[in-house]
């Protein structure tokens, strides 16, 4: 048969199709398999991090054995059963608009929409380790930040994504960078969020709201400004406000 | 309109396809001579985009999306790894449908475009238009208007690059870097230029 | 044999893809920030490459011309998804790290180049050692790019800190231009320079 016949075509394209259609199927399913297994691992490794736990050793097992998932409705600062902490997903419910509202217009993390219900974790110390998000330089910054008992203090925030500009806000994930904000105030004494990140150098160790501000990254100014704004937000009424209130209760 | 205005900004200034995501490559080193093969090229990929990004937005969400099959019964169903396959086999039937088009009806053009047309198959530009429009959630409108800006955006570097290029062969160069050497040196230093559009705000 | 040995040692110096026949260019750039992200690229490009090029020539008497294009395309979209699925299921930090350059390889230009230029006339055992070494004189320039805009951009290699920062409070000024894209461009740039002072018979007019 000619390889130019209409017949050949036709049987050389379905041919073609049916295998590869098979093996890419075969590919998703595998990756299927295991990517609900890798996102979670993600996010545990860095609430480990954001608690200030060194990653050398079986994450699972440190995750599981000292950390205790709870949703919490942010409208309210309750507790919530309304998902199924099993399978839900902030990133995947932000995609859902009966799960969403629109954040404040003109917000200082950048956002349009947010999750109504979070997903918080409890260690077996008092902390809690609070998901925050907002807009980067040049792509959305991901992560989380852990509160002490106090629903004051800092403990230490990790993200796991961002597309900052490397070597320069790309440095956010600097562990030396990332060791200035454990004991950082969140509230001053008025109860107002008063958690700031100052540009590179103009930090001063003795002035008044020192223990409410971070130094920011040298030659990354908007990436500074983005972060302070992102972090700030999550603490307002919009974000665990109301939460952190009822906490320190 | 506004919001319209700032995505075609975005993608032709500061998202610039060539010279910030630096795709696109292989087409914009060889084809930027003479400024008018870049000009007629960067018309093709215009035309191209114009008309791919759309009809891949079309079928990402009546199709690939997670959800999309709802309506066939599907709810559940998420094909969006098909998305690869889908867009470059939409993008290679487009370009031969234009090719065969053109040349039935608008046979200057086509005979001026030449081998263009069918070298925007394999040019990364295009595909990553579509791949980007997935990412940024565009709708059908917006992503029209990203097509046009990206395309516009390309058409704009190439063109940049070709006029330097034409004034080069004054220099004197050292013999090495002669050709292609050179015009990669060229293409950085645009390329750091255009970095000052990234801090226009809007 | 020889003709085996020259379609694997040809494109790693004489005819390389990227630095010769200027293919393949856009994903050089994106990924060499860090080693680690090119030197996956460079075993996920020399895979599929090899891969295609053997399935396109072990089927190539049986390909209607007609529709030569959308079969090597199909065949090596179908290389890629696997090579992407595959590092989201096992390497998932790193298909982030890669984002849509994975994706991107449906295009690179060596690829189709390889598999229409060599494959569809050669045999499978010489079509699939042209693609390793295609793929190969790929991932060379890719790491040497790597290696520079790492080391002087951030004073590290693989993550390992080679050079230690003054950002961690050691001696080293790190080069910030080099971690962005534009220096891949003189990057490739100098070493087309070298390769062409070196053999004089490639420079151009």
């Amino acid at each position: 048969m000619s390889n130019d016949s209409i017949v050949k075509t036709f049987l050389v394209a379905f041919l073609l199709c049916a295998v590869c259609s098979v093996l890419v199927c075969m590919a998703a399913l595998v990756r299927i398999d295991r990517e609900v297994y890798n996102k979670q691992l993600e996010i545990r490794k860095t609430v480990l991090a954001a608690a200030g736990y060194d990653l050398d050793g079986d994450i699972n097992a440190m995750f599981t054995s000292d950390f205790e998932a709870k949703a919490v409705d942010l409208a309210t600062g309750e507790y919530t059963d309304a998902v199924d902490l099993a399978t839900y997903n902030e990133n995947e419910a932000l995609e859902d608009p009966a799960l969403t509202i629109e954040s404040p217009a003109g917000n200082e993390a950048g956002l349009l929409k947010q999750v109504k219900y979070a997903v918080v974790y409890l260690s077996k110390g008092g902390d809690v380790v609070l998901p925050i998000r907002g807009a980067g330089m040049w792509g959305p910054i991901l992560g989380y930040i852990a509160v002490g008992p106090d629903a004051n203090t800092v403990k230490g925030l990790t993200f796991y994504q961002h597309a900052e500009t490397p070597g320069l806000g790309g440095e956010i994930d600097n562990p030396k960078w990332k060791a200035l904000w454990p004991g950082k105030q969140i509230f001053d004494n008025s109860g107002k969020v008063a958690i700031k990140v100052v540009k590179n150098g103009k930090y001063d160790p003795n002035a008044a709201d020192a223990v409410n501000t971070v130094d920011g990254l040298a030659g990354a100014t908007v990436t500074s400004v983005k972060v302070k704004g992102l972090v700030a937000y999550w603490f307002t009424d919009n974000g665990f406000g109301k939460y952190l209130a009822k906490l320190k209760k | 309109m506004a919001h319209y205005f700032t995505i075609f900004f975005n993608s032709v200034f500061i998202d610039n396809i060539a010279l910030s995501f630096f795709l696109g490559m292989c087409t914009f080193i060889a084809l930027s001579k003479k400024v008018d093969t870049a000009f007629m090229l960067g018309i093709a990929v215009v035309a191209v985009e114009l008309v791919t990004v759309p009809v891949n937005n079309i079928l990402y969400n009546l199709l690939l999306k997670k959800g999309a099959l709802a309506w066939a019964g599907y709810p559940e169903l998420d094909l969006s790894f098909l998305g690869l396959i889908t867009y470059i086999g939409v993008i290679a039937a487009i370009v031969q449908i234009l090719e065969m088009a053109l040349d039935k009806y608008v046979p200057a053009l086509y005979n001026a475009l030449g081998i263009f047309l069918p070298l925007i198959t394999v040019n990364c530009a295009i595909l990553a238009a579509s791949l980007f429009m997935v990412e940024r959630d565009y709708n059908v409108m917006e992503s029209t208007v990203y097509g046009v800006g990206v395309g516009v955006g390309f058409a704009l570097a190439i063109c940049l690059l070709a006029g330097i290029r034409e004034k080069l062969v004054y220099s004197d160069v050292p013999k090495g870097l002669r050709g292609v050497g050179i015009t990669f040196i060229i293409v950085g230093l645009v390329a750091m230029s255009f970095k000052a559009f990234s801090g226009l705000q809007f | 044999m020889a003709k085996a040995k020259d379609a694997l040692l040809e494109p790693l110096f004489n005819n390389n893809p990227i630095a010769l026949q200027i293919l393949g260019i856009c994903s050089a750039l994106a990924v060499t920030n860090k080693l680690s992200t090119a030197f996956t690229m460079s075993i996920a490009v020399t895979l599929v490459t090899a891969c295609s090029n053997a399935a396109v020539s072990a089927i190539r008497n049986h390909i209607p011309n007609s529709i030569r294009i959308i079969v090597q395309m199909t065949i090596i979209a179908t290389l890629v998804i696997i090579v992407d699925q595959m590092l989201k299921a096992y390497a998932y930090e790193m298909s982030k790290a890669l984002s849509v350059y994975v994706g991107l390889i449906i295009t690179n230009c060596i690829v189709m180049g390889r598999a229409e230029a060599y494959a569809m006339k050669n045999p499978v055992y010489e079509s699939f050692l042209d693609g390793v070494g295609n793929g190969l004189g790929y991932s060379l320039v890719l790491l040497v790019v790597g290696f520079v805009r790492e080391l002087f951009g951030a004073g590290k290699l693989f993550g390992l800190t080679i050079l230690s920062p003054t950002t961690d409070g050691g001696w080293y000024v790190t080069n910030g231009m080099m971690l962005l894209a534009p220096s891949a461009f003189f990057l490739i740039g100098f070493i087309i320079w070298a390769l062409r002072t070196k053999k004089p018979e490639l420079q151009e007019e």
